[in-house]
């Protein structure tokens, strides 16, 4: 009996007086009322009973005409008995709690720090490969492949980090830095690869044979890797470095004002997953449609969210438009920069390091066809690699 | 030491279906049930507490009336009709409602 009491949540002991109080007992009985430790007193009964019974027993004995009359009460105390009145509070904090540290194993939201629009999307493209966006399951041992697999598929990022705690997943990145290692340079010598004139000499290794201002034609020897020494023994040196020289060419492109181009032709499909606690809704994953044009599939992933709370899903849309090959008839002032375009490129692609200092052009439009003409004047490093040339005795001092 | 032969034993009756699935006698589950337990006496079927001192305590049981009599008796618990009497019992009066004739233990 003792023991029951120890764990009793909330108790009174009572006093009943009256004629005929014995029938109390009864009634309270009847009424589905525990009693305990009843004694006789001088007028009456007392005892023990629940504090959640007291109402009936209140009833029971207004009733029967006898008098309770409550000695003392323990327990937890009236907010206790408040909160018994209204289960619902304690069971749904509970139940909020339990939720909490449930869901708190799916992702609700990614951050990813500093990272731009554009690097969020490449990292996002690369989460998906592995199964990961809002609403997935995430446990610690699965985190931890993620972060192999993303340091091994990612090339873009010098460090990347993966945290998740709180339901967030963490994206910490530093930028890549590139350090080139330079290779031993070859025995070699420096020829020019375009008609120029001289304008700075950065030789780092071997033996220049031209000097500033000097005009060179394309092909002439620049600096050469090999020097023979006061007794006429060779000293070999690899010739590296730049040659800057000024240069004067011509580039001519031409296009025409009737092209053929693959252009969107503007029916699209749109494959939508619903992605929440680490279940997919909807439809399937990472599809396209088979009238899809390569590159033009858009992929977009739509974090759910009730006003500013994030919740644990997301929405995948895949949009996928259909294209095809078209006749286009550009305008003459189209096709003129497009060739201008054309030109700089191949300027360009010649010689990467140029510096245009003058560019004149010449476009010439016939019914079809426009031509375009460059006349660039540009600074550039005009050194190419090459084999050693002979040295003779009397080049050497 | 003379060879006494054995008795031979008494073979047992196999138990008569008839008597295993045969009725219970008249208000066999109405009659009161007592059970001691740890110093206290367990009741099940108390219908009213009739009367109740520290020297009696009479119980409506149904068909019966039974009391207590001892001294310091209590009652330590009344849940519906299990009620546990406490206290030292030296009687119990065991009286039927209709006529019948008492008996004491």
């Amino acid at each position: 009996m003792r023991r029951y009491k120890a764990w009793r949540a909330d108790g009174i002991r009572f006093a009943v007086r009256g004629a005929g109080a014995q029938n109390f007992i009864s009634a309270c009985a009847r009424a589905g009322v525990r009693l305990q430790h009843l004694r006789c007193t001088a007028d009456g009964y007392a005892g023990r009973a629940m504090g959640r019974d007291l109402a009936q027993m209140q009833a029971a004995a207004q009733r029967g005409g006898w008098q309770l009359e409550i000695l003392a009460r323990r327990g937890p105390g009236p907010l206790a008995e408040r909160l018994w009145r209204r289960p619902g509070l304690p069971v749904g904090a509970a139940l909020f709690l339990a939720l909490c540290k449930l869901l708190s194993t799916f992702i609700w939201t990614i951050d990813f720090g500093a990272l731009t629009q554009e690097q969020q999307q490449n990292f996002r493209q690369v989460l998906a490969q592995n199964e990961i966006c809002e609403g997935s399951l995430l446990t610690q041992g699965a985190l931890r492949a993620l972060q192999k697999q993303v340091a091994l598929q990612n090339g873009d990022y010098g460090w990347v980090s993966l945290n998740f705690a709180g339901g967030c997943l963490f994206v910490e990145t530093t930028p890549l830095q590139v350090q080139p290692i330079r290779t031993q340079a070859q025995e070699g010598a420096l020829y020019a690869a375009a008609n120029a004139e001289i304008v700075a000499l950065h030789l780092e290794s071997g033996f220049a044979v031209v000097g500033v201002g000097q005009f060179v034609a394309q092909g002439q020897l620049l600096a050469n890797a090999v020097k023979l020494d006061r007794g006429g023994d060779p000293v070999n040196q690899p010739a590296v470095g730049k040659v800057v020289a000024r240069v004067e060419k011509n580039y001519q492109a031409r296009r025409s004002l009737q092209a053929k181009q693959r252009l969107l032709t503007g029916p699209h499909t749109e494959h939508t997953t619903l992605h929440l606690l680490g279940r997919a809704f909807g439809g399937q994953e990472g599809t396209t449609p088979p009238d899809a044009a390569p590159g033009c599939t858009q992929q977009e992933w739509l974090p759910l969210q009730f006003g500013r709370l994030a919740l644990p899903g997301c929405l995948y849309r895949v949009t996928c438009w259909a294209a095809g090959e078209q006749a286009v008839r550009y305008s003459a002032a189209a096709a003129q920069a497009l060739a201008r375009r054309d030109c700089r490129l191949a300027l360009q692609q010649e010689f990467p390091s140029a510096q245009p200092e003058t560019l004149t052009w010449k476009e010439q439009s016939t019914e079809n066809v426009v031509e375009c003409t460059l006349r660039a004047v540009f600074l550039a490093d005009i050194a190419v690699p090459g084999p050693p040339a002979a040295v003779k005795p009397e080049d050497g001092d | 030491m003379k060879y006494q032969k054995p008795r031979p034993h008494p073979k047992k009756k196999l138990p008569e279906p008839a008597r295993l699935f045969r009725q219970p006698a008249p208000d066999f589950y109405r009659l009161p049930d007592f059970e001691i337990r740890g110093g206290y006496i367990l009741t099940d079927g108390c219908r009213r507490v009739l009367d109740f001192d520290p020297q009696k305590l009479c119980l409506d049981m149904g068909r019966f009336v039974i009391t207590f009599y001892g001294s310091g008796l209590g009652i330590e618990s009344l849940a519906g009709k299990r009620l546990v009497v406490a206290g030292r019992v030296e009687r119990i009066d065991f009286k039927q409602k209709w006529g019948q004739a008492d008996e004491t233990l």
